[in-house]
């Protein structure tokens, strides 16, 4: 079992409360782009001014999830920032969204 | 007309339409209607079932599932023959996952408590890791324990893992060599394979079903199953023209 050795030294995986602490860091940081209407927190051009209003919320969040998850949460926000986008137009042009009995939502 | 011999014609025209309209035959007419209707449908939505599974089984070997051999989080060997007797839940995921497969982790908790509660239907879950090198036994016990107390996890080496996600057909894309402490994710397939007390595959339940949606999926599954043995029968019966 020399293959279960190595594994030894590796970090453990966040836990549940490890996962929501960072989870709410993420719902800070990112309300504090939306004041700021910024969609991509990885957009170069916007960096500064990232760092000016939300760098303290970018800290926390950094601190309270492990490095890959900060970069997989950036990476998805401006995918579900448009799936709201998109939901919402359609609202507004008076479509009504329909959910299906079972499925998610 | 000879005396003595009745008039038949003329009391059936009288006496047929008051038989045939009381309320007592209307009733029953609608019941055994209703109900008939109701039980053709329910065998209908069973075949259809049947006939479902049978093509997820599909001729000769298995399209999805397959031997494995690996390693549950209390350190004893579980391999495909482990998965006979019992249907089994399983779903493909990491313990640093960032935030899917926890979700769907407690949705399973949902859909085992569910499954036994609405409908006394008992299967094993089985959470197998597409991270082998991070995820070792303890890790897997430490990180399910925060989940439903029936959901077993299992790893295994980076080969056997990556032949068994083969087998399920599941993607994933853990580098083999990290660094001990290495930060990475594992892009992966999010699927609940449903696999039948024969170790076979019936379904497969992809992020579209909600927990109670899975619940009546499974269910219907479950219910709608018939050992290999029984099916063989079955099409060479009579109505095996229907399993056909």
């Amino acid at each position: 079992m020399g293959f279960f050795f190595t594994t030894v030294e590796t970090k453990e995986p966040p836990n549940r409360s490890k996962r929501e602490k960072c989870w709410e860091s993420r719902d800070i940081y990112f309300k504090c782009l939306d004041r700021i209407e910024v969609i991509d927190p990885l957009n170069q051009q916007k960096k500064s001014l990232i760092k000016k209003e939300c760098g303290n919320e970018d800290k926390q969040f950094e601190k309270d999830c492990v490095a890959s998850w900060v970069k997989y949460f950036k990476q998805k926000r401006p995918f579900d920032k448009k799936k709201e986008r998109m939901l919402n137009d359609a609202k507004n042009e008076g479509a009504e969204v329909v959910q299906l009995p079972g499925y998610r939502k | 007309m000879a005396r003595g011999e009745e008039d038949y014609t003329k009391m059936t025209i009288k006496r047929s339409p008051v038989e045939f309209l009381t309320w007592k035959s209307l009733v029953l007419f609608v019941t055994v209607g209703v109900g008939m209707t109701w039980l053709f449908k329910e065998q209908k939505k069973k075949i259809e079932l049947r006939k479902e599974a049978e093509m997820n089984r599909g001729v000769g070997k298995p399209l999805i599932g397959g031997p494995f051999d690996l390693v549950d989080m209390n350190g004893n060997r579980y391999t495909s023959d482990n998965l006979k007797g019992k249907f089994s839940l399983i779903y493909f995921g990491f313990t640093h996952c960032p935030d899917i497969c926890p979700d769907e982790l407690d949705d399973m908790g949902e859909i085992i408590d569910g499954l036994k509660k609405k409908h006394h239907i008992e299967f094993q879950s089985l959470f197998i890791t597409c991270d082998p090198v991070r995820d070792s036994p303890e890790v897997m016990k430490d990180y399910l324990a925060d989940f439903h107390p029936e959901i077993l996890g299992l790893t295994g080496t980076y080969d056997n893992i990556k032949k068994c996600c083969k087998a399920y057909r599941v993607y994933f894309s853990t580098p083999r060599d990290v660094k001990p402490g290495q930060d990475y994710l594992v892009d992966h397939s999010i699927f609940y394979y449903l696999m039948d007390p024969e170790g076979q595959f019936i379904d497969v339940l992809g992020r579209n079903y909600d927990v109670n949606g899975a619940i009546e999926k499974i269910k219907d599954d479950v219910r709608a199953y018939e050992p290999s043995e029984v099916r063989s029968k079955k099409k060479d019966g009579w109505f095996g023209f229907l399993y056909k």
